[in-house]
């Protein structure tokens, strides 16, 4: 029988009506807002912004609440009307915040405005309206922090971090320095930091910064408390993708095809690939001519190329992984279902680390022995392919 | 302007204007202003010589009789001025909210002011 059209893998990001970054950015609050049963939070109109809510039935507005914000996310996960599912998400969700001052939240507000600007942004092109949307939220908490007395002197932080979160860290480096400069230093720090993304966001050549940037930056307060403050850190973290430059081509990946262990790591990323977005190319097909690569360069390691980038070994895995939906989305999971605020620190931490820079010593060190042996690894699966293109 | 970038735009027009409207009022709705204020609070509310139980607090409010709030403490004061209103045609009650923003001493806010 064949399947609906309608029907999609969550996993397959390209061909919809929207680029395939912001797909993946509307399927991730998706599975946010159903792995944390955000459904449930949803209130009925209590103190509305707007009266018109006042003289609807309480229960079934709620109820019909609830059904659009699950079947919107189920939507978004699971069909190709990407642009349908994220408004009826999004509008579910800015309903319940206009509806009622109890749910009403900055965290809330976000999810709903991410996806309906998701809606409204072009097939093509940038998603400005996404970015203009970061810029405004980090504008608005920069602007509101840098007016407020106690932010300037430090006093938010230090009663925060002590009376609140007893944070042992931070209770350590205050008591090394003199009264409130501990505080002082985290309050302007997170000030300068939100007004400076405010400002990167509006221009695309610092995008990378505004990815890096942000993505430090939340990954850092949810370090600091263990808490992902609702639905705030996963939409903050979701929202990046809009930042990202996304290949129009494929990536081309060029692998050892005379290797049975190399030929095994394919197939498994091939199968959790649907777009596909690798373009697999053996080196023994010529594939790193057009790189100006020698087949003892390429018989080194494996070989990754973007747009703009060529990496290899350990940093060209971690690269590829970046670009495969289920990396984020089983971060997401794995953070949403933590037991605790332990397990999501250290989630975010390991993540981190693979991330940055700082595992490449470690990694290369991985990857180079698995290299180095890698025709040992699975003994008969070897062959030489032929010289084709 | 394709019909879409429009609606979007003027979506981001209207948080422009909370962002500028929050330097002439109290409260910080759709503002963009999370988590910039530690408000510890506890709620007393009497009607007629009755003291409401913190459960029926929460009830009233959908805020717990007693806790800290993350935001701004005129969210507070804006939600039980509302809510109290609403219910005055039942009965007048006098609430006290002693409350303390980012560790500062211990404050009163009243209702009716």
């Amino acid at each position: 029988m064949a399947v609906p059209t309608v029907i999609a893998n969550p996993l397959n990001l390209s061909g919809l009506s929207l680029p395939p970054q912001v797909v993946l950015l509307c399927r991730l609050l998706a599975l946010t807002l159903l792995l944390t049963n955000h459904q449930a939070q949803i209130q009925t109109p209590f103190l509305p912004f707007l009266n018109v809510f006042d003289i609807l039935p309480p229960e079934p507005f709620q109820f019909a609440l609830r059904a659009a914000l699950v079947i919107g996310s189920l939507g978004l996960l699971f069909t190709r009307r990407i642009r349908t599912f994220a408004v009826i998400a999004g509008a579910a969700i800015l309903l319940a915040v206009l509806s009622s001052r109890g749910y009403y939240g900055n965290n809330k507000t976000f999810v709903a405005l991410l996806l309906i600007l998701s809606a409204l942004s072009s097939q093509y092109g940038p998603p400005r309206l996404i970015h203009w949307q970061l810029a405004l939220v980090y504008f608005g908490a920069g602007l509101n922090k840098v007016l407020d007395p106690d932010w300037q002197s430090g006093q938010f932080f230090h009663h925060w971090a002590t009376d609140r979160l007893e944070n042992p860290v931070y209770i350590w480096i205050s008591a090394q320095l003199p009264p409130l400069v501990a505080a002082k230093l985290f309050c302007w720090t997170t000030i300068g930091a939100e007004l400076t993304l405010a400002l990167l966001t509006l221009f695309p050549r610092f995008h990378p910064a505004v990815i890096w940037g942000s993505g430090l930056f939340q990954s850092g307060l949810l370090l600091f408390t263990g808490d992902p403050f609702n639905l705030f850190f996963y939409s903050m973290q979701a929202s990046l993708f809009a930042f990202a430059r996304w290949p129009e081509n494929r990536i081309t990946v060029i692998w050892d095809g005379s290797c049975g262990f190399c030929r095994a790591a394919k197939e498994l990323l091939q199968k959790i690939d649907f777009d596909p977005i690798f373009n697999w190319r053996p080196l023994q097909s010529n594939a790193g001519d057009q790189f100006g690569l020698t087949k003892d360069q390429l018989r080194q390691a494996l070989h990754a190329a973007g747009p703009g980038w060529l990496l290899n070994g350990y940093s060209a895995i971690r690269r590829m992984l970046i670009h495969l939906p289920l990396f984020a989305m089983t971060i997401v999971a794995a953070i949403a279902l933590s037991p605790g605020p332990q397990t999501r620190r250290t989630i975010v931490a390991l993540v981190l680390l693979y991330l940055l820079p700082i595992s490449n010593p470690i990694g290369n060190l991985v990857y180079g022995w698995i290299a180095r042996h890698r025709h040992e690894l699975l003994a008969g699966e070897t062959c030489e392919l032929p010289e084709k293109s | 302007m394709h019909w879409r970038i429009a609606l979007g735009v003027l979506i981001l027009a209207l948080q422009a204007f909370a962002i500028v409207r929050a330097r002439f009022v109290d409260d910080r709705y759709f503002c963009w202003a999370p988590f910039d204020q530690q408000t510890k609070y506890e709620i007393g509310v009497m009607i007629g010589n009755e003291g409401l139980a913190p459960s029926q607090v929460q009830k009233r409010y959908r805020r717990p009789a007693e806790g800290v709030d993350n935001r701004s403490a005129h969210h507070l004061f804006d939600i039980i001025t509302r809510a109290e209103r609403k219910f005055e045609k039942w009965g007048r009650s006098r609430v006290v909210v002693r409350y303390s923003v980012n560790g500062h001493e211990e404050r009163e806010w009243r209702y009716p002011q």
